[in-house]
């Protein structure tokens, strides 16, 4: 159920080094509109390479970047002896327009044209939902290191301090230059509240920590 | 990007039959001088028909405008105290459709630089801006509607005219439905329309999911950056 060459994005050349993804396109040819047919009907998720998601997040962001609205182009070519030939253009932007061009002369064979047109809603929308899916499963897969709720914040702080001030006591008894007993101090009082968030992180139960 | 978000007031879904499918890519400095060259003379020139170089000398006068509004808005990076004395007299001409405004001198930077001669606002700084940008798409939109219309109007024998199906639905829930007068007569009517209508099911159903994509991408950002 693979898409590898049918489906294509293609760039246009904006400098010597940079090429920028452009336009969606599809080829397809009877066998591949006969198989598209029978994903439908099935319910199957097309498989999309990995290449063309990235490239096609890529042409969503780029869009989104550098124009006044985010502005889609796909484009479906039918493969007929030897010829391929665009016969379906969308063009769908963010602020509610939607453009289609259909060629003229395939409104002679209304089968194929109501297949190709199936064909390239269908695969558009399967684009469209997989990037979906992706971006919100990275999402869960990036959260953030779990933090502890509030109050254990505090506890681990007031804690850390209350041996700090025993360390503070226990140095001013001793009597050490004052410069070095503060930094003594300052130091105990970072490390211990580090290492009682530790504690307390490894042993409280999941539930109590906080995504 | 959310500015074009608030300015969707209704979604339109526009079905044409061609003789061959084309991209239209806006390129900015292109219509830029396009539109930058249009006069009266240089539309007599060209052979536009009689009956639109009206329409296109307002887009003219609309490129003028927008650029004198930029002038004098202080908030604008295009901003120009020295010219602005100038602009704001310029304007009350400018906004009026059928004033003198065509004999008016131009103020806006020739969009091929000459090296010699260094303006203020130098052609690329204009391109940059967005506001200016945002009001050369528009005309660059009316300009291609108006040389289709022209190509329409100046061959007359055309053997597959363009077909066009428009559908508008608005937010506040009114439709509305145009059509090109050469599908009454059509022999392919029905399909046509059946077409059009899936175009309309399916162009929804799409913009609906393209809206989802881009609300994902926001919230991930907007999480990405509260870390």
């Amino acid at each position: 159920m693979g898409s590898d060459s049918w489906i294509q994005i293609e760039k246009i050349k904006v400098s010597r080094q940079q090429n920028l993804p452009d336009r969606v396109c599809f080829q397809f040819n009877e066998n591949l509109l006969r198989d598209i047919q029978l994903w439908r009907e099935t319910n199957r998720k097309l498989q999309l390479p990995s290449e063309i998601l990235t490239d096609f997040r890529y042409l969503i962001l780029l869009n989104k970047q550098k124009s006044f609205s985010v502005e889609l182009n796909f484009c479906s070519f039918y493969q007929q002896n030897e010829e391929k030939i665009a016969v379906i253009q969308s063009k769908i932007s963010l602020d509610g327009k939607i453009n289609q061009q259909i060629r003229h002369d395939y409104l002679q064979e209304p089968q194929l044209l109501q297949g190709i047109m199936t064909a390239h809603y269908w695969v558009i929308e399967q684009m469209l939902n997989q990037l979906k899916l992706k971006s919100s499963r990275k999402r869960k897969k990036q959260t953030p290191q779990p933090q502890l709720a509030q109050k254990h914040q505090v506890l681990s702080w007031s804690l850390s301090l209350g041996l700090t001030m025993i360390v503070a006591v226990i140095l001013l008894l001793t009597s050490i230059n004052l410069p070095i007993m503060l930094i003594i101090t300052v130091l105990f009082a970072v490390l211990a509240q580090v290492a009682i968030k530790r504690f307390l992180l490894s042993n409280l139960p999941n539930s109590v920590l906080q995504k | 990007m959310t500015d074009s978000l608030r300015e969707v007031t209704a979604l339109e879904i526009n079905t044409a039959f061609v003789e061959e499918i084309t991209t239209d890519q806006f390129i900015p400095w292109h219509v830029y001088q396009e539109i930058y060259l249009i006069s009266r003379q240089q539309l007599q020139q060209v052979q536009i028909h009689p009956d639109l170089c009206d329409r296109y000398l307002q887009l003219r006068r609309q490129l003028e405008l927008a650029y004198t509004l930029l002038l004098i808005d202080p908030h604008s990076e295009l901003y120009d105290s020295q010219r602005e004395a100038q602009a704001r007299q310029n304007l009350t001409i400018l906004s009026q459709s059928n004033s003198e405004w065509e004999s008016l001198p131009t103020q806006l930077p020739d969009p091929i630089p000459d090296p010699a001669n260094q303006t203020n606002t130098s052609i690329f700084n204009l391109l940059d801006n967005y506001h200016f940008l945002r009001t050369l798409c528009q005309l660059g939109t009316i300009k291609q509607g108006l040389d289709r219309q022209n190509h329409i109007l100046n061959h007359k024998n055309n053997n597959h005219p363009t077909i066009y199906a428009q559908t508008k639905i608005q937010l506040d829930g009114k439709i509305f439905n145009r059509y090109s007068q050469n599908i009454l007569t059509h022999p392919q009517q029905s399909q046509i329309l059946k077409l059009h209508q899936n175009s309309i099911l399916l162009g929804e159903k799409q913009w609906h999911s393209l809206l989802k994509v881009i609300f994902n991408f926001i919230n991930k950002k907007r999480k990405s950056n509260l870390i």
